[in-house]
């Protein structure tokens, strides 16, 4: 049955499968970008693709709901019949090389829904918070034709910034709790996000996140190189439960609208 | 962040630009017991391997639609629940219908040795009972991967 053996696949069959829409030459291709293969090459065989996906980012501190941001975003695209495709990313090892990428857990695959993709990427040594073929992995799915990709980035701290230049918005995840109104004036993501979600809002402490959340952002601000947007809207979700999830896609495309 | 891995015996064929093996592990069925899986995934990550955590309760239907967007090299099933007859050999099914049967199978749990034979006699490779050493899991799954020369 499978003269598919690894070993035996060249770019241009690849190619031509992936451009028929076949999900395994595109999911072959990924690894192929992830073992650092020329991205270029890669582009250049597959063609420009038909339409321009929405690119959305989703970063935040390990444990802030990421994943369960992406899952809940999942549904609400899928109830709108719009498909989407999931890169999530997970830290590699520096002692090792190895990774645990348990993303999925939170996202349960319908088997028999061809409108998800998601795939898990290690960031091999990357620093930033993606792995270095996040953006060419992205670029690819666009060109499959997914009308919508989630960038899940690793836990992240205070100054990993690499999704920024790959989304065409960028969301962070905080929970409540998190610091008092100083952390939130530090240099860093709260700059360059676009959409700040307070995940985790049935916790103690959620409508102070917020309120802080919100008078550190509305502080007037000389440096807007890297966020153009005019305001930054602060929402409040619960993720497990779908609660303000709407309400973030709405701020999503709206931020769209603006570019 | 930069940390530096001299000496630390990183094997050269997980260096930056090849490919580490990539597994898939995953609890299939109705059975909730999942310390051990998670001590197997423990042993292959620290044996510089990918690995992606299905989670609990899954179908084969599921398995096999994450095996293909994860395009793995090796599969991990665990089960405790009885229930191995009827889900393993339906999950082989499935891979081979869907061009997947280069994946290596292993299987782990608890399962009686005469259905152990009919299990590896339908594709699983190997199936790893309570007891087993994380040493010969990581040599089994490094000798038997299936190997990958990219274009």
């Amino acid at each position: 049955v499978s003269e598919r053996t690894p070993a035996s696949i060249s770019t241009p069959s690849l190619a031509e499968n992936f451009r028929r829409g076949d999900r395994r030459a595109l999911s072959r291709m990924i690894s192929l970008l992830q073992d650092g293969s020329d991205p270029s090459a890669i582009m250049q065989a597959v063609g420009p693709g038909g339409c321009r996906a929405l690119k959305v980012g989703i970063t935040g501190s390990a444990g802030a709901g990421k994943s369960t941001l992406a899952s809940a975003l999942i549904r609400h695209l899928r109830q709108a019949q719009q498909s989407v495709a999931v890169v999530a990313c997970d830290p590699s090892s520096a002692l090792t090389g190895g990774a645990l990428l348990g993303d999925r857990i939170r996202m349960p695959q319908d088997a028999a829904d061809a409108g998800v993709f998601i795939r898990s990427l290690a960031t091999r040594g990357a620093a930033g918070g993606l792995a270095d073929s996040a953006g060419p992995v992205v670029s690819l799915l666009e060109r499959f034709g997914f009308g919508n990709i989630l960038l899940e980035t690793i836990g992240v701290g205070q100054d990993q910034l690499a999704a920024r230049s790959v989304v065409d918005v960028l969301v962070l995840a905080v929970t409540p709790a998190g610091g008092d109104r100083i952390q939130w004036q530090k240099a860093g993501l709260l700059e360059v996000a676009d959409i700040v979600v307070v995940n985790k809002a049935d916790l103690p402490g959620a409508n102070e996140t917020v309120a802080s959340l919100r008078a550190v952002l509305g502080l007037p601000r000389t440096a807007r190189r890297f966020a153009p947007r005019s305001r930054v809207p602060v929402l409040a979700t619960i993720a497990t439960t779908g609660q303000g999830i709407s309400e973030v896609w709405q701020a999503v495309e709206s931020c769209r609208g603006q570019e | 962040m930069q940390v530096s891995t001299a000496g630390l015996g990183r094997p050269e064929s997980n260096a930056m630009s090849s490919h580490p093996i990539r597994v898939l592990l995953t609890k299939l069925g109705l059975d909730g017991h999942d310390r051990g899986i998670k001590v197997v995934a423990t042993a292959l990550r620290d044996a510089g391997m990918e690995v992606i955590y299905t989670g609990l309760w899954q179908t084969p239907e599921q398995v096999a639609a994450a095996a293909a967007d994860e395009d793995v090299d090796v599969i991990g099933v665990s089960i405790l629940s009885g229930a191995h007859l009827t889900l393993i050999p339906r999950l082989l099914r499935l891979l081979e219908e869907q061009g997947m049967s280069h994946i290596l199978i292993l299987a782990g749990g608890i399962i009686p040795e005469e259905d152990a034979a009919m299990l590896l006699g339908q594709g699983v490779a190997r199936i790893f009972g309570p007891g087993t050493s994380a040493d010969e899991l990581v040599e089994f799954v490094r000798q038997r991967a299936p190997e990958r020369s990219n274009p």
